[in-house]
């Protein structure tokens, strides 16, 4: 049970096409449909053809009794006209019966064995077409002549016999049905009893009823007598060598009318027919299983004709669900396009009214979408932008204070010259910080900025440590966030030349390599551990001393955000030798439009790439 | 996906093989595939003592579905000729036959190579390998026939064997032969169908060698001693024999015949054609002896119903 709800629940998990379960749906649908109709179309046949059949076996029945007493009622004629126009007006004593009889035989000879005469005590009177009786022949023990002796007034029929009346040179043996009848005879004047036989030839009644017996499919008809003894049979010669059995005898007891009946097993129709006068009946079986036999060609029929339905109903059903799903298909791969990444794509807007208004609705859906994206780039770029002016934003504060603390204390010591000098480097160092509010400069200004920032803590210093600048002229055309070097000459000073006492240097480099540009500023400070240098760059600030107190991080992360990740600050140091910080950046040649760039936030990676790519 | 593909293919695959089948069905309904043709090979097939059996094959036949063949031939001469006969039925049409063999030597009539259905009526065969057959107990027929005669007061007999190549027919002599020894009756003469023959043109032999009782074990036989009754004064035999052609019949009821052994003969072609569709229809090697019944038929019985029924099966 627990398997067949897992089955069910995992099938109803399952996903299919639309195109699938419309089809598979549709199918189903049809197949019942057609099945419903093939089997009550096979059985209205059934029961029409069961009908017909019944009705079939009933009219050959009649057909054939209708025969069969034509036949009988012709005997019976032969019989009265032989009595009648015959016997009744000749005088046995003085004239003959024989040419008379003779004549009524040769009339009537296809369906005649023989017509003959006797006496009340059984002598032959006339008989045709043979007239020698064979010896020892008693007819007074026959049936036939007992039969019309018994009953003065009726003809009487005998059930089949073989003859045995005449001699016959010929060796032929005749299958008779004897008709008997009392006569009135004149002999010499005088009335006297006779018997009139007309044997009937058996095999003219064995034909007219192998007539009704011709279907194969196992319906027949057979003949008995009142009291059931066989007179015709299909196979009677089997029943009689008890090969086959027949229900005679119950039959018998039957009413004219169609009754079931359950013989050996098998179940049949029996429509029992009285013939008229000899009180024979005829007897129709119609097995019940001949229906079946004869429904077979319709059974192949309808099942044909369901299965060719059923194809159709199938290739339709593929044709309608393909044209129905093909507008949701096309729209599917659109969304599919879509979550592959493609951001602008091309939505499928057509099919039937509610797939095209699903399609409007999706793309104008993207196209939203899309704008929000953008508009959320725009919003990052701007935090970006506002994120490197509070960072810059930072340094002025600190410097200013310390410089001008430095000059206060010159003019208070009357070092005029010292203080002028140290207000005119503030100045344009000022100058060169404000730039008009731009926050990428020539590499030239940052220099002269690094120079002015440098004479001014040499002053403060008292000259306590060498700087020298060794700048290529090919770079200073370059482009650089400003303000990157001062804090790296400002690191330098509090953490490597404080505990110099005069011998402290400070080295400051630029130089092109490739297409990068690298600003170096080394001193020959305390050092450190390279793996203390590197947590530097992470985040790991030292305590701040001095300074503006904008670190090496505040560096690294301004020229990573403005020239992108492969590029900023790299430190090289050992301990009691010395730091080396070097500034990594693109060379970039400073024009109104790449200022412009850089200034806008934009990730120049991109650019440079493309840049690069195009170059090449 | 592809589940769906094959579970839809097998779909359609068994929708063709459902409209394959029914059309099949139809284009072939009505054919009567189901019919089989069997040959029979008896001797002197026209005649008319094989009536009844023609009449027994006829409607074996109808109950069957067996198409039959009734193979035309004249009086055998020897039983090579029916081997031709046999052989060109097996090696034919004929999905199997049923013979009355001329000769009891097996190899003399049955080709070995055939391994079609062959069933045996009338007499039988000296082989090691079993055959169906249908036929009377040969030996119980005799013994009936000498019964007859011995009740009649016969004194001195005179026999017709027949055709003595055939082991029925050596069957029924023997068996005659011992009950008339034992009963002490002599036993004058005993005359193949060939001596018959040549005895029939000396017409004096048999009226130099009277007996007051023949048996004839064989239809033709009993015609022919008939024939001798009718065709010569001096003669005089009360005649019991075996037959059933209606000129025995004839003068059975004239007296001339005592009394006639009658094999049922329309039980013995139903019976042999149901056998041979059955071993045809399913292929099996199993043989089944039948035996048919036979009347002795007086006089006294020869309207009785029963009798007529086994005389004349067939309606004139």
């Amino acid at each position: 049970m627990e398997k067949i709800r897992e089955l069910l629940t995992h099938k109803n998990k399952k996903t299919r096409s639309m195109q699938m379960t419309i089809s598979i749906s549709f199918t189903i649908l049809s197949v019942c449909c057609m099945c419903l109709l093939g089997v009550m179309l096979y059985q209205q046949f059934t029961r029409k053809a069961e009908n017909l059949t019944v009705e079939n076996s009933r009219q050959l029945l009649n057909q054939t009794t209708i025969n069969l007493e034509d036949y009988l009622r012709n005997m019976r004629r032969i019989s009265d006209a032989m009595y009648y126009t015959v016997i009744k007006n000749t005088d046995i004593g003085s004239e003959s019966l024989e040419d008379s009889m003779n004549l009524l035989y040769e009339a009537n000879k296809d369906k005649l064995v023989s017509v003959a005469c006797y006496t009340n005590d059984g002598k032959l009177t006339e008989a045709s077409p043979i007239a020698t009786e064979k010896p020892g022949v008693d007819v007074k023990s026959q049936k036939w002549f007992q039969d019309a002796a018994g009953e003065l007034e009726n003809f009487h029929f005998s059930t089949p016999h073989v003859q045995n009346l005449f001699d016959d040179p010929s060796y032929r043996y005749y299958w008779v049905v004897s008709l008997s009848r009392t006569v009135e005879l004149t002999r010499n004047g005088n009335t006297m009893l006779g018997v009139l036989l007309v044997d009937m030839n058996y095999s003219s009644i064995e034909q007219l009823l192998e007539k009704a017996n011709t279907d194969t499919s196992g319906e027949y008809v057979y003949l008995m007598a009142p009291d059931g003894e066989i007179i015709y049979h299909p196979k009677q010669n089997l029943i009689h060598m008890g090969l086959y059995e027949e229900n005679n005898t119950e039959a018998a007891g039957y009413e004219d009318t169609t009754v079931k009946e359950n013989f050996h097993g098998e179940k049949r129709l029996v429509t029992v027919k009285t013939i008229s006068y000899t009180g024979w009946k005829l007897i129709s079986v119609v097995p019940m299983k001949s229906f079946s036999m004869g429904m077979t060609g319709m059974r192949n029929l309808v099942v044909l004709l369901v299965a060719l339905t059923v194809l159709a109903a199938v290739m339709l059903n593929q044709m309608v669900s393909a044209r129905i799903s093909k507008p949701l298909r096309r729209l599917n791969d659109s969304v599919k396009e879509w979550e592959a990444g493609n951001m602008n794509p091309d939505i499928y807007i057509g099919g039937s009214m509610e797939v095209e208004h699903l399609g409007k609705t999706l793309r104008s859906t993207v196209a939203q979408i899309r704008q929000l994206m953008d508009d959320i780039v725009v919003e990052q770029e701007e935090k970006r932008k506002s994120e490197l002016d509070a960072l810059q934003s930072q340094i002025n504060p600190h410097f200013l204070y310390n410089t001008l603390d430095s000059i206060v204390w010159m003019i208070t010591g009357e070092r005029y010259d010292d203080a002028v000098f140290m207000i005119t480097q503030l100045a344009s160092l000022f100058r060169i910080s404000l730039s008009k509010g731009k926050t990428v400069i020539k590499i030239e200004d940052e220099v002269k900025h690094a120079r002015n920032y440098m004479n001014i803590q040499k002053i403060r210093y008292k000259n306590s440590f060498e700087v020298d600048f060794q700048i290529e002229e090919d770079i200073l055309d370059g482009c650089i966030v400003k303000l990157v070097l001062q804090p790296l000459l400002e690191n330098a000073i509090y953490y490597g030349m404080e505990f110099m006492d005069g011998e402290g240097e400070i080295h400051v480099r630029g130089y092109r390599k490739d297409k990068d540009v690298y600003l170096e500023v080394e001193d020959n400070g305390l050092g450190m551990p390279e793996e203390e240098a590197a947590e530097l760059l992470n985040g790991k600030e030292r305590p701040h001393k001095h300074g503006s107190g904008v670190g090496l991080v505040n560096v690294h992360s301004r020229l990573k955000l403005r020239f992108g990740e492969a590029y900023g600050l790299v430190i090289h140091s050992c301990p009691d030798e010395g730091m080396m910080v070097q500034i990594h950046i693109p060379y970039i040649p400073y024009t109104v439009e790449t200022q412009k760039f850089l200034e806008s936030g934009k990730d120049y990676s991109s650019v440079s790439a493309s840049g690069k790519e195009g170059s090449e | 996906m592809k589940k769906n593909r094959i579970s839809g293919l097998l779909f359609l695959l068994v929708i063709l093989a459902v409209i394959g089948y029914s059309a099949h069905e139809m284009v072939n309904q009505g054919k009567d595939e189901d019919y089989i043709s069997v040959s029979v090979v008896v001797n002197d097939s026209s005649n008319v003592r094989w009536d009844a059996f023609r009449s027994g094959l006829e409607q074996g036949a109808e109950d069957n579905h067996v198409h039959l063949n009734l193979v035309s031939t004249g009086t055998f001469q020897n039983a090579q000729e029916e081997h031709t006969i046999v052989k060109r039925e097996l090696d034919g049409e004929a999905d199997g036959v049923i013979v009355e063999p001329y000769s009891s030597e097996a190899d003399v009539i049955l080709p070995t190579e055939s391994a079609k259905p062959v069933v045996l009526v009338g007499t039988g065969i000296e082989t090691d390998r079993l055959f169906t057959s249908v036929m009377t107990d040969h030996g119980k027929l005799g013994k009936s026939l000498a019964d007859a005669v011995i009740q009649g007061k016969a004194v001195k007999v005179g026999i017709l064997s027949g055709n003595q190549s055939q082991l029925g027919m050596r069957q029924r002599l023997k068996s005659v032969k011992d009950k008339l020894e034992e009963a002490g009756i002599e036993i004058s003469w005993i005359l193949s169908e060939k001596e018959l023959d040549k005895k029939m043109r000396n017409v004096e032999y048999f009226a130099e060698h009277p007996v007051d009782t023949v048996i004839s074990l064989d239809n033709d036989d009993t015609e022919k001693a008939v024939d001798i009754i009718l065709n010569d004064d001096r003669i005089s035999w009360k005649l019991y024999g075996e037959g059933r052609s209606e000129k025995l019949i004839y003068y059975l009821d004239k007296g001339t015949i005592q009394e006639l052994a009658v094999p049922n003969e329309y039980y013995m072609g139903y019976q042999s054609i149901v056998l041979a569709a059955q071993n045809i229809r399913y292929y099996t090697d199993k043989t089944e002896q039948a035996e048919v019944e036979f009347y002795m038929v007086s006089k006294d019985n020869l309207y009785d119903e029963e009798t007529n029924r086994i005389l004349f099966p067939a309606v004139r």
